[in-house]
C-alpha cells in the first residue's frame, strides 16, 4: 500500500473549532406517525473525537444502521427524528434540510456501504462511482484533474494497477478491490469522518484483514470512523469506544476493551458467548435448550428403515475428485483437484477455504448433484458417483444438505409445512400421518408450529435457516452437507442454530460435512478439518492441531487473518 | 393489487359451504376484483346474448343523427350512418371475445411445448427450437399472418391461427427463459438432493414457477390478440365484415377520428378494459391458488 498524504477534513462552514466532530445527544428515531410512535432508535448519545473509532454493534433490528444513517441525514423522508443535541463539528445540524445535508456528505461525513457489488454501480466505470463526490461538490472541475484523483485515491486504498481499473466496470474487480473503491469513494472529498456500516460482511478473511488494516489506517490519519457490525472480532480490532445496541436501545456503552473484557450487561455478554471458537467447542453458545426427547425417538425409529450395517466404517469416502468447469473464455478450470477425505459415523468434517476454492463444488459432488470427472464417492461402502440417478434415488434419503441462502433452496409459493412435507412423504404415505410428522420435525427445530402456513418470505432469517434443519433431518440422513449454514445469520442466531446441529447429532446420530469460510464456526463444530485452496487440499487434520498450529504457509496465513476478540481476561478463565 | 394477506397463526379455519364460509370468502375478495368481475360477467352478457344490452339494432341507420356526440340516448355515440356505437360494440363482442381467447389460447399452449423443449429438452432441442423462433421473430406478424390468410383463405378459424402464430414465439421465447433461470434454481437442487424424479421437479416447481409471469401476460394477450385481428380485418383479409368485432370497429372510425373521436375511443376502451379486468381476476386467482389470499375469520 502507498503512503497516504491527505490532510485532515475540511470543516464546515462556521465550525467551532474543538468542538469533538459528531455530538449526539438523546437520538430517537421513528418510521410511525411520530418520534414515540414504536421508535426504532430510543435514546442514542455519544459523542466522536477526531482520529477515534465508534464501534455501534448489534444484531438485526437493533438500530445500528439507522443511527449511522442519522449522521448522514438519510433516513428517508417518513423517518422522525428528534435529538435533545445534534452537533456536526460544533455546529447544529438538527434541523438541517436536503439541501443542507447534501453539501455535508461526502465533504464532511464519508460512508463505506456493505456488499461492494450492489452499492457500486454495475454499469459504469469505477473512476464515475469513486469520482462522484469531487464532480458533485464541484471541487475538481477539469476532467484529467478528476481522473488523476480518482487514480490516486485508489492507489492510497491499495488497489493495484488503479488507472486501470479506474476504467474498469465493477464485475472486473475482485470483492476486496471492490470494497477498496467504496472506500476510495467515501475518502474522495477528504471528510473528517467516515461511517463504515457492516464494511467487511461479504469478504474473505484474509481480504477482511486487509480492509480493516486499511480503515485503521485512515483513522490513524485523524479521522474519526465510526463502524457499524454485527461481528464483535472485527469491531474489537478497531474500536476504541463501543455502543452495544438492541432493539433501538444502548444496552451498554464505553471503552471497547473494557466491554470486550468484562461486560456488564446479560446482552453483551450473551453475544460474546455467542462467538464460536476452538474455545468454544463442546459447549453450548446460546441459553436455550432445544429438542423434545418424544420427537427424537420418533424419529429414530424411521431411521432403523434404511439403516444398513457400515462396511469398512466410513460413512462417506471421497477419493481423488477432481472437477473441471468450463469457464465462458472456454477455458478449462480445475475447481476441485485431487481431494479425497473419510467421514465416520457421528463426526464432523469441517471443510475450510475462501470464496472460490471449491469448496461448493466438493459439497454438489458429495451430494451426487455433479459427478466427479476423476475419482469416486462412496456412501457408507457403496459406490456413489459414477452410479445412474435411478440407482442414487432410493439411497438419496441417506444424505441431505441445508444451504447457506435457505430462501433460495425454497420454492417461493410453498408454505413452511408444504416443503417439509414434501421430504417427509418418502416414508409416510398419508396425509395426516404426514402433517403430524411435520409438526414433530418443527417441535425438533423450535420452530412455532403456528409458522407452519408461513410462506419463506415471511420468515427470519434464522426461522428459515430452522426450516432447512427440519427439511434435512427429514428424511433421518445419515450425512448432512452444509455449506455456509450460519453465514448468513446474526451471531445470536448463528450461536441457536449451531447448538441445534449440535443436539442433532448427538441425538439423531447424523455427522455433517461442515463447510465454511468461517474459521471460529468451523473450529466449534468440527472434529477434524480439511483446508482447500483453489481446489486442493492444502492441509488436513484434527481441528485443534489444523487451526491452533498450522502447519502449511496458506493456513497460516488464513488464522492469522481471523480478527479475534480481544478478551485476554476472558480467554484465560475459558482456557 | 392489493391482496389480504393472512398470516396462518390469525387463521381460524371455517367449515366450507356454511354460511359464514361465504360470508369471509366475499369478503377476502378485494373491491378492485369485484368490479373486474361484474365488468367481465357484462362481455360475457354481451357475447352470448347481445340483445340484452343493446340498446337498439346496431344495423339501424339514421342519417339524421350521423356521428353524434356520446348522449344518454347514444352512450358511445353515433357513427356515419348515425347507427348506435354502444350496440355495435356490444354486437362485436362475441367474435372480439372468441377471437381473444382461443388465438391468445392456442399461441400459449404452442409456446409452453415450444418453450419447455428449448427450456428443458437438453442443448439440441434448445438449439433448433430457439433458431426457429429467431427466424418467426425475423417476420413482421403482419406478414406472416397475411401470408397464412393468402394461403389457406380468409375466415375466422384462418385469422385465428394466424394470430396464434404470429403471437407464440414471444411467449414461447419468454418462457424458455423462466425455464432456465428456474431449472438452476436453489430449490430444484434441494428437489433434487432429496431425491424426487425429475419429472416430479419439473411439474411441482420448474414449470409452476415458469409459468407464472405467463398467466398476467395471456390476460393482457387477449386484447392484444383483438387489435392484430383487427388490423387484419382492416387490410381486408379478415372474415366478412358481416359482424364487425372491435378491431373492425376502430378502423371504421379512424376516418372520422377529427370528427368523432368516439368512434376510436369506445371500442380502445372496452379493449383496454376487458385486458385490465382479465388481468386483474387472473391475478387473484393466482395468489388464491398459491396461497396468498385465505379465507378466513374477522
Amino acid at each position: 500500500m502507498s503512503t497516504l498524504n491527505t490532510t485532515a477534513g475540511s470543516p464546515v462552514a462556521g465550525s467551532v473549532s474543538g468542538a469533538p466532530l459528531v455530538r449526539v445527544d438523546g437520538l430517537r428515531v421513528s418510521f410511525g406517525k411520530s418520534v414515540e410512535d414504536n421508535p426504532v432508535v430510543r435514546g442514542v448519545s455519544f459523542t466522536l473525537e477526531p482520529g477515534r473509532t465508534l464501534a455501534i454493534v448489534g444484531e438485526s433490528g437493533s438500530g445500528k444502521s439507522v443511527t449511522a444513517r442519522t449522521l448522514l441525514g438519510l433516513t428517508g423522508r417518513n423517518a422522525k427524528i428528534a435529538t435533545d443535541r445534534f452537533e456536526i463539528h460544533g455546529v447544529d445540524v438538527s434541523g438541517y434540510g436536503d439541501a443542507q445535508w447534501r453539501k455535508l456528505r461526502g465533504r464532511d461525513i464519508g460512508l463505506v456501504t456493505q456488499d461492494a457489488l450492489v452499492s457500486l454501480d454495475q454499469l459504469r466505470q469505477v473512476r464515475q462511482d469513486v469520482g462522484e463526490g469531487p464532480k458533485i461538490h464541484k471541487t475538481l472541475k477539469r476532467k484529467q484533474e478528476l481522473f488523476a484523483r480518482v487514480v490516486e485515491l485508489l492507489d492510497q486504498v491499495g488497489v493495484p494497477d488503479p488507472a486501470v481499473k479506474a476504467r474498469q466496470l465493477p464485475h472486473e474487480l475482485s470483492g476486496g478491490q471492490r470494497q477498496r473503491a467504496l472506500i476510495a469513494a467515501a475518502l474522495a472529498l477528504d471528510p473528517g469522518i467516515l461511517i463504515a456500516d457492516e464494511p467487511t460482511t461479504a469478504l474473505d478473511a484474509t481480504v477482511q484483514a486487509q480492509v480493516l488494516d486499511l480503515l485503521d489506517a485512515t483513522r490513524q490519519r485523524g479521522k474519526a470512523l465510526i463502524i457499524i457490525s454485527h461481528d464483535l472480532a472485527v469491531v474489537s480490532r478497531l474500536a476504541d469506544e463501543l455502543i452495544v445496541m438492541r432493539r433501538g436501545e444502548v444496552v451498554e456503552r464505553g471503552d471497547a476493551a473494557e466491554i470486550l473484557s468484562a461486560p456488564k450487561h446479560e446482552y453483551t455478554q450473551k453475544l460474546l458467548d455467542a462467538v464460536p471458537s476452538g474455545h468454544s467447542r463442546g459447549q453450548r453458545l446460546s441459553p436455550s435448550e432445544t429438542a423434545s426427547q418424544a420427537t427424537v425417538s420418533d424419529l429414530k425409529v424411521v431411521r432403523a428403515h434404511h439403516a444398513k450395517p457400515l462396511a469398512g466404517g466410513n460413512l462417506l469416502e471421497a477419493a481423488g475428485l477432481v472437477k473441471s468447469f468450463t469457464g465462458p473464455d472456454r477455458v478449462a478450470r480445475r475447481a476441485v483437484d485431487n481431494v479425497s477425505f473419510q467421514l465416520k459415523p457421528r463426526e464432523t468434517l469441517g471443510i475450510v477455504g475462501e470464496s472460490g476454492s471449491g469448496k461448493s463444488t466438493v459439497a454438489k459432488l458429495v451430494l451426487g448433484l455433479e459427478e466427479p470427472d476423476e475419482g469416486h464417492v462412496r456412501l457408507a461402502g457403496e459406490p456413489w458417483s459414477g452410479i445412474k440417478e435411478k440407482q442414487r434415488r432410493d439411497r438419496r434419503p441417506d444424505l441431505s444438505i441445508i444451504y447457506q441462502d435457505p430462501l433460495s433452496s425454497f420454492d417461493p409459493r410453498w408454505s413452511v409445512e408444504r416443503v417439509v412435507q414434501d421430504t417427509v412423504a418418502r416414508d409416510i404415505s398419508d396425509t395426516v400421518g404426514q402433517k403430524g410428522r411435520v409438526g414433530e420435525l418443527l417441535d425438533l427445530v423450535s420452530l412455532p408450529r403456528g409458522l407452519r402456513g408461513r410462506r419463506p418470505l415471511e420468515l427470519s432469517g434464522g426461522q428459515r435457516q430452522r426450516v432447512a434443519i427440519a427439511r434435512a433431518v427429514a428424511s433421518s440422513p445419515r450425512v448432512i452437507v452444509c455449506d455456509e449454514p450460519v453465514s448468513a445469520l446474526d451471531v445470536s442466531i448463528q450461536a441457536q442454530v449451531l447448538d441445534l446441529l449440535g443436539d442433532l447429532r448427538d441425538e439423531l446420530d447424523v455427522s455433517y460435512v461442515f463447510i465454511s469460510h468461517d474459521l471460529g464456526v468451523v473450529h466449534h463444530v468440527s472434529d477434524r478439518v480439511l483446508v482447500l485452496h483453489n481446489g486442493r487440499v492444502v492441509e488436513e487434520g484434527g481441528s485443534d492441531e489444523v487451526l491452533h498450529n498450522p502447519r502449511e504457509e496458506y493456513t497460516q496465513k488464513l488464522v492469522s487473518a481471523v480478527p479475534r476478540l480481544r478478551i485476554s481476561g476472558r480467554a484465560q478463565q475459558v482456557a | 393489487m392489493s391482496a389480504t394477506t393472512v398470516g396462518y397463526d390469525d387463521c381460524v379455519e371455517l367449515p366450507f359451504g356454511s354460511a359464514a364460509y361465504w360470508k369471509a370468502f366475499a369478503k377476502s375478495i378485494p373491491v378492485g376484483v369485484w368490479i373486474a368481475i361484474v365488468l367481465v360477467t357484462l362481455f360475457v352478457i354481451a357475447a352470448v346474448a347481445p340483445g340484452v344490452l343493446e340498446s337498439q339494432s346496431p344495423a339501424a341507420q339514421d342519417l339524421t343523427s350521423s356521428l353524434g356526440a356520446p348522449s344518454l340516448s347514444h352512450l358511445f355515440g353515433t357513427d356515419q350512418l348515425g347507427r348506435d356505437e354502444f350496440s355495435r360494440v356490444v354486437a362485436g363482442t362475441g367474435q372480439s371475445v372468441i377471437i381473444g381467447l382461443v388465438a391468445t389460447g392456442i399461441a400459449v399452449v404452442a409456446a409452453i411445448a415450444l418453450g419447455l423443449a428449448a427450456g428443458l429438452g437438453g442443448r439440441w432441442a434448445d438449439a433448433i427450437v430457439s433458431r426457429l423462433l429467431e427466424v418467426l421473430f425475423s417476420f413482421p406478424i403482419l406478414l406472416l399472418a397475411l401470408l397464412i390468410l393468402t394461403i389457406f383463405g380468409a375466415s375466422l378459424s384462418t385469422e385465428i391461427a394466424a394470430v396464434a402464430i404470429g403471437t407464440a414465439p414471444g411467449y414461447a421465447r419468454m418462457l424458455r427463459g423462466q425455464l432456465v433461470a428456474v431449472r438452476d434454481a436453489g430449490y430444484v437442487e434441494a428437489a433434487r438432493a432429496v431425491g424426487h424424479p425429475y419429472g416430479r421437479i419439473v411439474s411441482q416447481h420448474i414449470f409452476p414457477n415458469a409459468i407464472r409471469p405467463l398467466v398476467s401476460l395471456y390476460t393482457l394477450g387477449i386484447g392484444q390478440s383483438v387489435i392484430w385481428a383487427s388490423g387484419l380485418s382492416f387490410l381486408g383479409v379478415g372474415p366478412p365484415p358481416n359482424s364487425p368485432d372491435w378491431g373492425t370497429l376502430l378502423y371504421a372510425g379512424r376516418d372520422y377520428v377529427s370528427a368523432a373521436w368516439w368512434l376510436e375511443v369506445a371500442p380502445g376502451f372496452v379493449i383496454v378494459v376487458l385486458a385490465v379486468s382479465v388481468t386483474v381476476i387472473g391475478r387473484h386467482l393466482q395468489d388464491r391458488l398459491e396461497g396468498r389470499v385465505r379465507v378466513s375469520a374477522g
